[in-house]
């Protein structure tokens, strides 16, 4: 893997997995062969404490001419936030990062020149996040667009899903103050902005701990070429979302 | 060395006449400026200077402007790189309708009127880099660039695994069949080439990729000088001549970053088609350069050794010479790309000559991109060779700009039929390029050349092509300027008659040397003085075969530089005769059907106008990218 990618902030874009979730399933039926993988997996670790970070590994099996990809990732802000400069892809290529601090994290990676695609079981990115408030963390890869060499596109959308619980602390109070009730270090449960306070840190399900064991609970399922059906919406999507970056 | 020649005004000249009467004014040969601005989806996007020109051509568009790709740069500077992804990365999400499109439209690759990962991914592929597997056969001087670039090998590497290639192939009998032979190919390998290596290793890790031909093994024919390797002409007369310089065209080569690896083969002396040399061999034997395609044909000559070397893969590309065929009849025999540039182009310096007033190098290659990236090394203008000052202004920035693809859409090519010969191989092969030439576009025309012009060329174009080789009456004199301002002190044969009396020269080449040392300067004068008999035909010659072109409106008049391991009439007269350039692509081979010469290769020859190497070039690259007629030899595949 690379050395982290630096990311760059989007102005919120709240609609976007909401969007994506009324979208079909794949897309345009490409010219040429196109890329295609077995399965996309979203890695997570089953639960944390609040105030731990929290790995999420989006990984691809079975990959065939993966030159590029872009992926949404997204995320509970209620619970979690990206860790500034974390997403890491794979060595030798390029990447971009996008996070809109409001539930999304879209990574774009690309081979360089004349390299050959990605091929067979690859990570595609691993992210970390640092868990804010306790209660079940949702992640998902609710779209991705692959590109092979020969530029041809494939589209993907409910790529994969995951959770992480992320409980209350256990430790006992530090000396150290407080920042305020959004620091995830203070434990006490405050509803951290933009939470809704809908979920009670004292009834997460699993108690102390650190990074428990990566529970993968990517969708399995087969892509290939043209045998899908057109994600506008999913590529409408990202593409407002990208806009938003685009133009600020 | 000559002066340059005075060009001459012929008396009278006769109008050439061609079978199209309609002669477009869709020409694409229409002057520029001396600055080309590359302009991509309408966004202009940089400018890059030609040397103070105004006859250049400049191609339409520059994909590639060594040693980048410039198709899809975004920032302006010629060249994509990761700074090119970051603007594509921050546009990505952007579409048409937005107010700041014109900025990142050019980023739109797949002009989908949006710009999303596709574009990112297309933007990347332009990127000289590629962290696949490298394989050295084949590998052009971008495939090596990409794969250093990336790591994946060195060219330390790449120069090690072509010295095991030679060592393990050149004095090798690899070939089963009846009358194989081994190929005889290389006569030296440099002792320092691994050194020179490194030092490109260690510019590419301090200053990233300055050339294209940065770390590039290079085989060159061994009548240039160089100071690390002999000299020997291909003469065992002359195995001591360890000069203690450089030819000029090796010194362009070294400064673009080359490693010069070896030293090949040739006709002694650079006198004939079969590449029979007798360096560093008993006195009374000489041995033949074998094409690694059918080892018991000759490479082909005088270039032969670079012929053979370069299709068998013991170097990424090589360096020949020209003075009445000898690049494009090896080229042609070994299905590589070869250039017989303008005379003027390239200062002959430092290369042992055999006529100057046809004398040129030029690049031998496996590809219309490698011999591009080589003739911008070697192009110059040289004190030492003051034909060299005719080209002040008239190069370009970078030959690999007119490597277009879609260069031949619109083009004018005209043939004489007279000079398709009869070789059923031969005729074959036109009649497919012909047909491939109109679908990519062009508009091939049949021309009548004149048959009268001048008194100095009574009957026209035929007069040009029956003139004979300078090297009858130039060898001794151009030698002894040679011998004079190169040849090592520690040779003994420093003349002529020396090399007859060493006895160390190629047996059935006696003769023809003591022939040519009784010629005198009076003759000498005669033929190439400034109002010699061959500089008269040399300088009307140029003037009638421009007059074809211009006439009929061509890009390039074609003809086969070859038929399969044999020579056609004049042909090969034409470009030395006129002193315009030539060059020398691959149309195909002969198959059994044929009953020629099975498995042997044909070029097409492309002829174009003064210091034209840069659209014959494009022309070629056209034609290449169409058919991939070369094949590589499956005799010398990779090493086990």
């Amino acid at each position: 893997m690379t050395r982290p990618v630096p990311r760059r902030r989007l102005r919120p874009r709240a609609a976007l997995v909401g969007g994506l979730a009324l979208a079909a399933a794949a897309l345009a039926a490409p010219a040429h062969a196109a890329p295609s993988v077995t399965a996309v997996t979203l890695g997570t670790p089953a639960s944390v404490e609040v105030g731990a970070e929290i790995t999420v590994t989006v990984a691809a099996t079975g990959a065939v001419d993966l030159y590029a990809y872009d992926l949404a990732v997204a995320y509970d802000p209620a619970r979690v936030a990206l860790v500034d400069d974390s997403v890491v892809t794979p060595d030798g290529g390029f990447a971009d990062v996008t996070d809109d601090d409001a539930g999304t994290v879209a990574v774009a990676h690309t081979r360089l020149g004349t390299s050959p695609g990605l091929e067979g079981d690859v990570t595609l990115a691993t992210l970390t996040f640092t868990a804010v408030a306790a209660g079940d963390a949702t992640f998902a890869v609710p779209a991705a667009t692959l590109v092979g060499a020969d530029s041809a596109t494939v589209t993907l959308t409910d790529a994969a899903t995951g959770t992480t619980t992320v409980t209350a602390t256990t430790a006992p109070p530090t000396d150290e103050p407080t920042d305020g009730p959004s620091d995830p270090a203070d434990g006490g449960g405050t509803p951290t902005p933009g939470d809704d306070g809908a979920s009670d840190p004292s009834s997460s399900p699993t108690g102390s701990g650190s990074t428990g064991p990566l529970a993968t609970t990517g969708a399995s399922v087969a892509w290939f070429a043209g045998a899908a059906l057109l994600a506008v919406v999913v590529g409408v999507g990202i593409l407002l979302a990208r806009r938003t970056a685009a133009t600020r | 060395m000559t002066g340059p020649r005075p060009d001459l005004t012929p008396a009278h000249r006769a109008p050439v006449t061609s079978k199209e009467s309609s002669v477009t004014t869709t020409h694409r040969r229409a002057a520029t400026g001396g600055l080309a601005a590359l302009t991509i989806g309408g966004l202009v996007l940089g400018a890059v200077s030609a040397p103070a020109a105004t006859a250049v051509p400049e191609p339409r568009t520059a994909p590639l402007l060594a040693p980048y790709w410039t198709e899809l740069d975004l920032t302006g500077d010629a060249q994509v790189t990761t700074a090119d992804l970051d603007v594509v990365a921050a546009a990505l999400g952007a579409t048409s309708g937005d107010a700041g499109w014109d900025d990142v439209a050019a980023a739109d690759a797949d002009d989908d009127g949006t710009i999303t990962v596709a574009d990112l991914a297309a933007v990347s592929q332009r990127m000289v880099y590629d962290d696949g597997p490298f394989e050295l056969v084949e590998a052009s001087v971008l495939d090596m660039q990409a794969a250093m670039n990336a790591g994946t090998t060195t060219s330390v590497e790449i120069t090690q695994e072509y010295l095991d290639r030679i060592a393990a192939y050149d004095a090798t009998l690899v070939d089963p069949g009846a009358g194989g032979r081994a190929l005889h190919s290389i006569i030296t390998t440099s002792d320092v080439a691994l050194e020179a290596a490194a030092r490109a290793d260690a510019v590419r890790a301090s200053d990233g990729m300055t050339s294209l031909l940065l770390g590039v093994p290079v085989a060159v024919k061994d009548n240039y000088d160089t100071k690390d390797m002999p000299t020997t002409g291909g003469c065992g007369c002359w195995d001591a001549n360890q000069t203690a310089t450089d030819a000029a065209m090796v010194e362009g080569l070294r400064a673009d970053g080359a490693v010069i690896l070896a030293k090949a083969s040739l006709d002694e002396f650079a006198f004939g088609f079969v590449s029979e040399h007798s360096a560093f061999q008993a006195a009374g034997t000489s041995t033949l350069v074998a094409s690694p395609y059918v080892t018991s044909r000759t490479a082909g000559g005088s270039s032969g050794g670079t012929g053979a070397a370069i299709a068998a893969n013991l170097a990424g590309l090589g360096l020949g010479t020209d003075t009445g065929g000898s690049i494009r009849v090896p080229s042609s025999y070994n299905q590589l790309v070869g250039v017989r540039p303008t005379v003027g182009l390239a200062s002959r310096d430092g290369i042992i000559p055999l006529a100057l007033s046809q004398d040129t190098g030029g690049p031998m290659a496996r590809s219309v991109l490698d011999a591009a990236v080589a003739l911008d090394a070697v192009a110059g203008v040289d004190a030492a060779d003051p034909v060299t000052s005719r080209q002040e202004g008239r190069v370009p920035a970078s030959y690999t700009q007119y490597l277009d693809a879609g260069a031949l859409d619109g083009a004018r090519i005209g043939y004489v039929p007279s000079m398709i010969g009869t070789n059923t191989t031969t005729r074959r092969l036109w009649e497919e390029t012909r047909a491939t030439l109109e679908r990519l576009g062009a508009t091939v025309v049949e021309v009548t050349p004149p048959t009268t012009w001048s008194p100095v060329l009574p009957n026209g174009f035929a007069s040009v092509l029956n003139e004979g080789s300078g090297s009858t009456n130039e060898f001794k004199h151009d030698l002894d300027a040679y011998v004079a301002a190169h040849l090592a002190p520690q040779v003994e044969a420093r003349s002529l008659a020396g090399i007859v009396e060493s006895g160390r020269y190629v047996p059935s080449r006696r003769s023809t040397y003591v022939s040519r040392d009784a010629v005198t300067e009076e003759t000498y004068q005669a033929w190439a003085g400034p109002e010699g008999s061959h500089t008269k035909v040399l300088a009307e010659g140029k003037e009638l075969v421009t007059a074809m072109l211009d006439d009929a409106d061509l890009d390039a008049l074609v003809y086969p530089s070859a038929n399969p391991y044999g020579t056609i009439g004049t042909n090969l007269r034409l470009s030395p005769n006129t002193g315009l350039p030539a060059v020398s692509v691959p149309i195909g081979q002969a198959v059994e059907s044929d009953a020629t010469v099975t498995g042997g290769g044909v070029n097409l020859e492309l002829l174009g106008r003064d210091f034209d190497e840069g659209p014959l070039l494009g022309l070629a690259y056209a034609l290449e990218q169409a058919t991939h007629a070369r094949t590589s030899p499956a005799l010398y595949g990779p090493l086990g």
